[in-house]
């Protein structure tokens, strides 16, 4: 029990002197997530929002290989990321394995069947009344389309805010991809895997901490969005 | 002038909502459409106001077919309004809410404002115009919803159970707005469990059941009809 309060009064010891490595590894973890995120977002929102408000033939299986893709755990998106950018894939000659682009790569497979999930299931929900709504109130089909989307958004941006936190957190891709290394391609949670197994745990465990504030800050504004 | 219906079937599943081989309704008039649960009311209210397109059969509007698209749908909305059971409010204020008919309808900027402005008052909800509409009650949210209707200043009015979520004064306030619409002519169609509310309200009856029309015509003919005394529609009077 000493050694965990020990480390503990280190970890926060390391917070409160905003130790360099700390910053450094929590920026990029920020830019990596944010940039994944971002390109996400621009794909999977709409695609999201056309697959709740639209019927098309191969509708279905698109949901379906959605919902597959949900589950998927973060080690085999990096994996088929891998696979695309090794020396030998597809991409290989863009020479992006092991940059934090690569993980970026990987995260994005991780995050955009989140993103596009959760913001079909929210705009699902909302669909049927508002457009009905909408269209009986002498609106347009793209107008009552604008009103939906008016009315999801907060959902929406609480759909991407919790996609950020699914890739802040994923270990398997970055490791896979980046390679853990440091100043390049170290992120908090490769971070905290390699530094418990050297035995630094107190510095593990100062990550880990800045790790949950930043969760505690993504849940509490996905609450605040979700009541709106 | 009547809006007339020949042929009208409704089928979910394998399941009859509606068969109704004709049924004619005035124009100009107030018409309660009543029966028990699943009788197909909503159903009919539905295709009537071209909210629901999925059916079999023809609809007529004086001597015009109505063409099944949804361009033409669109068109009639234009001219109709919708009271809800359950009032859908958009995350906006009270006055944006009921605004939107009129922006939907192109009116310009200060007409909205003014006509919107007469239509809170006219509901008593003037003092509501700037709060969130999806953070009122029940009630609140119905009246928003009958300023939202009646502001378009429609030809058609579609209503469906719209004493519920109201207190006894809003009753009495949403009849008598309803009485006003009634007397600048417009076509009103009416679902209600009510049968006092209905009498008071509407000049022509349609009891559906299982989809059905048990008895549809004028009010006073139908509550003289003796030969209809003791059926499933007479429980209601």
């Amino acid at each position: 029990m000493g050694y965990f309060l020990d480390s503990i009064v280190q970890a926060l010891k390391l917070l409160v002197a905003f130790d360099p490595e700390v910053i450094e590894v929590l920026l990029l973890s920020l830019k990596i997530a944010g940039v994944s995120t971002l390109l996400a977002s621009i794909i999977g929102a709409p695609l999201g929002f056309i697959l709740a408000t639209r019927e098309f033939v191969g509708r279905k299986t698109v949901v379906s290989i959605l919902n597959t893709l949900l589950g998927i755990p973060t080690v085999v998106a990096g994996l088929i990321a891998y696979g695309f950018l090794s020396r030998r894939g597809l991409f290989g000659a863009l020479g992006l394995l092991f940059t934090w682009k690569a993980i970026v790569v990987g995260q994005f497979i991780v995050v955009m069947p989140v993103i596009t999930a959760l913001v079909l299931n929210a705009v699902r929900e909302l669909d049927g009344a508002y457009r009905l709504t909408a269209l009986s109130l002498g609106a347009s089909r793209w107008q009552a389309a604008g009103l939906v989307l008016l009315e999801a958004r907060f959902a929406i941006i609480g759909a991407i805010i919790a996609g950020f936190g699914r890739v802040l957190g994923e270990v398997g891709a970055s490791m896979m991809l980046g390679g853990n290394i440091a100043g390049a391609t170290r992120t908090l949670t490769t971070a905290i895997s390699l530094e418990t197994s050297k035995g630094e745990f107190a510095f593990a465990l100062a990550l880990g901490i800045v790790l949950l504030v930043v969760f505690f800050v993504i849940n509490t504004s996905v609450n605040y969005l979700r009541e709106r | 002038m009547m809006y007339s219906c020949a042929g009208l079937t409704k089928v979910i599943g394998t399941k009859r909502i509606l068969d109704l081989p004709y049924l004619a309704l005035p124009l100009g008039k107030t018409t309660v459409i009543m029966g028990p649960n699943g009788a197909g009311k909503s159903t009919l209210l539905r295709i009537l106001a071209m909210l629901d397109l999925d059916y079999q059969g023809t609809l007529k509007i004086g001597d015009q077919e109505v063409i099944r698209s949804k361009d033409v749908a669109q068109e009639f909305y234009r001219r109709s309004a919708f009271i809800w059971q359950r009032p859908v409010m958009f995350n906006m204020s009270v006055a944006a809410n009921v605004a939107l008919g009129l922006r939907m309808r192109r009116c310009d900027s200060a007409s909205v404002k003014e006509r919107v402005a007469e239509a809170l008052e006219r509901l008593g909800i003037a003092e509501l115009a700037q709060a969130n509409a999806k953070r009122l009650s029940g009630g609140e949210m119905q009246k928003v919803s009958i300023a939202r209707a009646l502001v378009v200043e429609p030809e058609f009015l579609f209503i469906d159970e719209p004493s519920s979520n109201l207190d006894v004064d809003s009753i009495e306030l949403m009849h008598r707005l309803i009485l006003e619409e009634k007397a600048a002519g417009k076509t009103i169609f009416l679902i209600t469990h009510n049968f006092v509310e209905g009498q008071s309200l509407a000049d022509h009856a349609v009891f559906l059941n299982k989809g059905s029309v048990l008895a549809a015509g004028p009010l006073s003919e139908l509550l003289s009809n003796e030969s209809l005394q003791g059926s499933t529609y007479w429980r209601y009077l």
